[in-house]
């Protein structure tokens, strides 16, 4: 018996000793960067996107001739969307995989655990996270997110609820930093608006039913409901009050209420409809979401947050990277923000502005997921949103506002 | 590569210590603890919030241990009459209650937004690069010293007779053994060095928010001790070590599977380590080390 234990434990060892030094090897040769995202647990709806969103990026940035002279290579690593693990994989991908830059966080408690991590090594950090606290402090410029803050978000959703007319609105909130952060500003601002708020309700993922919060806060009906949550819990709440017949009318970020479709195929074409959904898009041609599009094989007017923040991620890094000639982190992240704030000409085709890149002329990316700019401490400002409306199964702008 | 080995042997230390914990009070004391990562959670936050607020790390850090060895004697005290499977609700229910407390009660805990900036101990006095490395010799020492005390009471008369009381809790009794001040002591002690293993956390990511804290940590301490051999200390160390190798060293293993995506990888290493725990039981029904016996020198002799 002892012996099957060891030899268990040789064959462990070999296939262990067999895998490192060749990973040792290559970081050397190559400019390797890391996507943490969330291929298991509560972020599991998401994490395939956001490969394919980088995946669609390299091969874009590769086909281009790479950066400083070779590929670009990109290594995936599993954050399951806890964050002790997170951090744990995180110091793999930056001690062993020797990559520069950390691309995808998507959960915002895997972000503020990773945060230390990556400013004590210098690895910058690119994250989809929307708690507003993971860019507050001294980041030492190594921190970039690519998606709304919880402040924007909840002032975007405050104008878009008046606009439609709404007198009256209540809050149910999932217990997370991001959906929390989202809070106060809509209250604020739909306050100054002139409306008038009566519930703010939270609740914790994963219980077997969301009955007693939905009563609460659509007993009252109130002629909106804000339902600050992800996929999973929103589709619950949906099907709740479906079922007991209110009315109030129903608005969530995009990424709960369209992945894909996956909303309408979890509630059915009837619950869905007339449910409003917001987020950050972008405006004019946006010649990077329709490459995005096409790179990841799917239909034009697909709403792909997530797997689009993971593109412009990648194409900004290989963009400041050439840019700054050098593949260090503390070298780059000083031009992280030129990429998207340069008054230069707009440029949407990521392989046209690596050309410009590489041949020190001016350009300004206009990303995929928006046409964002950055502000100083690494959040993206100028953002439109886009107001979607789900009919008949499915997803269609009916407005946008700043 | 060596910065991550370093890294990743703290995270052996402190959940070897959980394991630690609960083999004095599962393993011996048959006192089922499922609530093991509410008191690593109280631990976690009493050393945490209490840095943060100005104390010293190790002043933080023995006023957690403190905290969590009360609390845990308190809980196993209200559970007076319990035992086996009721003990493991009450327990598990206070864990989920002290998640939620700490979820909601912003002014004291700052809710899911967790708490940063916890500093280690002996941070001002190191380079920045040996930082880890003094972390994980900090780790061990603590390791060391709740392995060496455990195992002396393991050996004392007080963990043979936690052992009767595991066996059958009457006849202990009928011998006029104190079962409930025995067992209260046991949950106590273990509940100390589980407030150790949440210190140690907390210095090890420097932020805490509550969703560190999952009944997967009371899962990894389960398997430490089942599959170490319940009972014994030497056993959990050896399971520890195990485990997080199982976990940490499967993320290398699948690297070397190229041709699926990445979900599909983050699937298979998650069934890969299921495959080699269920793997070990079968060779190892009973654990790699079995317990302590005291065997009287005359009966070895014959």
């Amino acid at each position: 018996m002892r012996l099957c234990t060891l030899r268990l434990l040789a064959a462990l060892g070999l296939a262990l000793s067999a895998t490192v030094p060749e990973i040792a090897m290559a970081a050397d040769a190559t400019t390797r960067i890391g996507l943490l995202a969330p291929l298991s647990g509560t972020g599991g709806p998401y994490g395939r996107e956001e490969e394919r969103g980088a995946r669609a990026a390299l091969d874009v940035v590769n086909a281009a001739g790479g950066v400083l002279g070779h590929k670009l290579e990109l290594v995936v690593a599993d954050d399951e969307s806890v964050p002790t693990s997170g951090v744990a994989v995180a110091r793999k991908l930056i001690d062993v995989d020797g990559v520069s830059a950390i691309a995808g966080v998507w959960s915002s408690a895997v972000a503020l655990a990773v945060r230390p991590v990556a400013i004590e090594k210098g690895i910058a950090l690119l994250v989809n996270g929307s708690a507003d606290e993971i860019t507050q402090g001294d980041t030492k410029g190594l921190v970039w997110r690519f998606q709304t803050t919880g402040k924007a978000w909840g002032t975007a959703f405050a104008h878009v609820v008046r606009k439609d007319g709404a007198k009256t609105a209540s809050l149910l909130v999932l217990q997370t930093p991001f959906t929390l952060s989202t809070v106060q500003p809509f209250v604020d601002a739909f306050k100054a608006d002139g409306g008038k708020i009566l519930d703010v309700v939270s609740f914790n993922p994963n219980q077997p039913s969301y009955r007693t919060e939905v009563e609460k806060v659509f007993a009252k009906e109130p002629d909106a409901v804000f339902v600050a949550s992800y996929i999973p819990e929103f589709s619950a709440v949906v099907k709740e009050a479906f079922r007991s017949g209110y009315t109030s009318k129903l608005y969530t970020f995009s990424h709960a209420a369209d992945s894909q479709g996956a909303f309408v195929r979890n509630v059915g074409k009837e619950a869905a409809e007339g449910v409003n959904h917001v987020q950050a898009v972008p405006v004019g041609d946006a010649g990077a979401y329709k490459i995005y599009l096409k790179a990841t094989n799917q239909p034009e007017g697909t709403i792909v947050p997530f797997g689009a923040n993971v593109f412009d991620e990648v194409v900004v890094l290989a963009l400041a990277i050439e840019k700054a000639k050098s593949d260090k982190a503390a070298d780059f992240i000083k031009v992280i923000a030129s990429v998207a704030n340069e008054p230069g000409p707009n440029v949407s085709d990521p392989a046209e502005a690596l050309k410009l890149a590489r041949n020190g002329k001016p350009f300004r990316y206009s990303g995929a997921a928006a046409d964002f700019k950055f502000t100083p401490n690494g959040d993206q400002t100028d953002l439109d949103y886009g107001h979607f409306r789900v009919s008949d199964g499915v997803s269609r702008r009916v407005g946008t506002t700043r | 590569m060596t910065a991550y080995l370093i890294a990743t042997l703290a995270l052996v230390a402190i959940s070897t210590i959980a394991g630690l914990a609960l083999n004095l009070q599962w393993g011996l004391g048959g006192l089922v603890n499922f609530g093991l990562f509410g008191f690593v959670m109280l631990g976690a936050y009493t050393c945490g919030l209490l840095n943060v607020a100005g104390w010293p790390p190790l002043l933080a850090m023995a006023a957690a241990i403190l905290v969590t060895g009360l609390a845990s004697a308190t809980v196993s005290l209200i559970s007076i009459r319990l035992s086996d499977d009721y003990l493991a609700i009450v327990s598990l229910g206070f864990a989920e209650s002290l998640r939620l407390f700490i979820s909601y009660e912003e002014w004291l805990t700052r809710g899911t937004l967790g708490v940063p900036g916890i500093m280690r101990p002996f941070a001002g006095w190191v380079p920045p690069s040996a930082a880890d490395a003094v972390f994980l010799a900090f780790a061990v020492v603590c390791l060391a010293i709740v392995y060496t005390v455990f195992e002396i009471l393991a050996r004392s008369p007080f963990g043979r007779t936690l052992r009767a009381t595991r066996e059958d809790p009457m006849v202990a009794e009928a011998l006029g053994k104190n079962v409930l001040w025995l067992r209260l002591r046991a949950f106590g002690l273990g509940g100390a060095a589980l407030g150790i293993a949440g210190s140690l956390h907390a210095f090890n990511y420097t932020y805490i928010d509550p969703t560190q804290f999952g009944p997967v940590i009371t899962a990894y301490a389960f398997m430490a001790v089942i599959i170490g051999g319940r009972g014994s200390n030497t056993g959990v160390l050896l399971a520890g070590f195990t485990v997080v190798l199982l976990l940490e060293g499967s993320r290398f293993l699948i690297d070397a599977f190229g041709l699926l995506d990445g979900a599909q990888l983050a699937a298979l290493r998650l069934f890969l380590v299921g495959v080699a725990l269920v793997t070990i039981l079968i060779f190892k029904p009973n654990g790699f080390v079995r317990e302590y016996r005291l065997i009287s020198p005359t009966k070895e002799r014959s």
